[in-house]
């Protein structure tokens, strides 16, 4: 089966996105499922402006189409949509295509990407697809970094790396594993209360001071 | 409304002083629509702030194909290095700021794929520089704070259906809207098809 990434991240190559999408793959390649040819994985950045032509190309191949991207101000970043207009060209003549999609967010809850799931499921309707799931991650900031650590990510991208396994065998995601990638339908209060400020003063603070800013850490330029 | 006028423009369209028959707001039109050949969508939204601006709300708006408002690259500059500023010096930096001082952003597009435009994206997606990085919890969900003193703007949504619009694509739309006004601190008021008659879009606006 041939798997095309679309990734739709602004980031590109340095995404988080592409963190979770290259474990997605390489579970999908080490799963033959007694298919006569092996598993095959093309990877699209739509960040860069050459493979967004080819993206838009290698859409409409048979094949499944994975599309890609962290939540932008409540929804697709704005490169994402520009991808969605134009393979919207291809609307009715997509039946060799199934999509899946893949979208995370740096909140924890699941409530953050919940939008985006319907619109997404909506939009393989809308273009005549087949739909095989929304992959949904909460607290996805640093994946990057989780990923390239000691433990290559640990059980997150063996979460994933499963995902893409289940899938090359099966056609369909993992339900429960999507469930638990999702994260809570709300955080428990006093969970909130501590991991928050620790996230603000490890994660924030440590950068603004690293990069000589935190004393102007609540400028307002437009006052 | 005499009394209204010699007290000056209300400048906080949710905790203004109403007069008994009229606010008076600070509308930001953003004019999503990527096509300059679209027949009627230029007209039907000018209809809308012309019925605005006669009422007495100042109305000043922004045609984004006109404008030169460069993606965001997820750099988080705005929040970690000039924080509140983009490294984008581009027209963004005005459609902000007149986005900030608004009582009501009124955004325009029409549906495409079933959202609204990646021209008008391009121009949310760069809001984050009114927040800050750090992540608060409140009404039950992580958000960030602001960076100013005061939230966003309320929000609108007026749109250009496609041929196979239907109820669920504007209950997506319209959610889409909900979550980043309740990031922003703020409310979404509604939204509605372009064609509606300017004077009750005018008149939702006023009394939500």
């Amino acid at each position: 089966m041939l798997l095309n990434i679309f990734n739709c991240s602004p980031r590109g190559k340095r995404s988080n996105t592409r963190s979770l999408t290259e474990a997605f793959a390489e579970g999908f390649l080490g799963e033959r499922a007694g298919a006569s040819e092996p598993n095959e994985v093309r990877e699209y950045f739509i960040s860069d402006s050459g493979d967004f032509r080819r993206a838009v190309g290698a859409f409409g191949e048979p094949s499944a189409a994975l599309i890609a991207f962290p939540i932008y101000v409540d929804a697709m970043p704005a490169i994402a949509k520009a991808f969605i207009e134009e393979i919207s060209a291809y609307k009715g003549r997509c039946s060799a295509t199934r999509m899946l999609f893949l979208i995370q967010t740096g909140f924890p809850e699941e409530s953050h990407t919940r939008p985006m799931k319907a619109y997404l499921e909506k939009l393989s309707k809308r273009l005549g697809a087949r739909c095989d799931g929304v992959v949904r991650m909460g607290g996805g900031e640093g994946a990057r970094q989780r990923a390239r650590g000691p433990k290559g990510g640990g059980k997150l991208f063996d979460r994933y790396r499963r995902l893409g396994r289940i899938y090359a065998a099966t056609g369909a995601l993992d339900e429960a594993i999507c469930a638990k990638l999702a994260g809570p339908k709300r955080l428990p209060s006093f969970l909130a209360w501590l991991i928050l400020p620790l996230t603000n003063f490890f994660f924030w603070d440590r950068d603004l001071k690293r990069n000589g800013a935190y004393e102007k850490r609540f400028d307002r330029p437009l006052e | 409304m005499a009394e209204c006028i010699f007290s000056g423009r209300l400048s906080n369209f949710f905790r203004g002083v109403q007069s008994r028959e009229v606010f008076f707001l600070k509308i930001f039109i953003v004019d999503g629509n990527p096509d300059a050949e679209k027949i009627g969508f230029g007209e039907r939204l000018a209809a809308f702030g012309r019925a605005a601006a006669e009422r007495g709300h100042e109305v000043t708006d922004v045609r984004l194909r006109e404008k030169a408002v460069h993606s965001c690259i997820g750099c988080f500059a705005c929040w970690l290095r000039t924080p509140g500023a983009c490294i984008f010096e581009d027209d963004h930096v005005e459609v902000l700021r007149s986005f900030l001082n608004a009582d009501a952003a009124v955004f325009a597009s029409p549906l495409i794929a079933g959202f609204y435009s990646a021209l008008l994206k391009t121009t949310i997606d760069r809001v984050i520089p009114l927040v800050l990085p750090y992540i608060e919890f409140a009404d039950g969900e992580c958000r960030h704070p602001l960076r100013y003193d005061r939230s966003m703007p309320k929000m609108a949504f007026l749109f250009e259906p496609e041929e196979d619009t239907d109820e669920e694509d504007i209950r997506i739309v319209s959610t889409a809207f909900e979550r980043f006004a309740r990031n922003g601190h703020t409310r979404f008021l509604f939204a509605r098809p372009l064609s509606d008659d300017p004077e009750e879009v005018r008149h939702a606006l006023e009394h939500l």
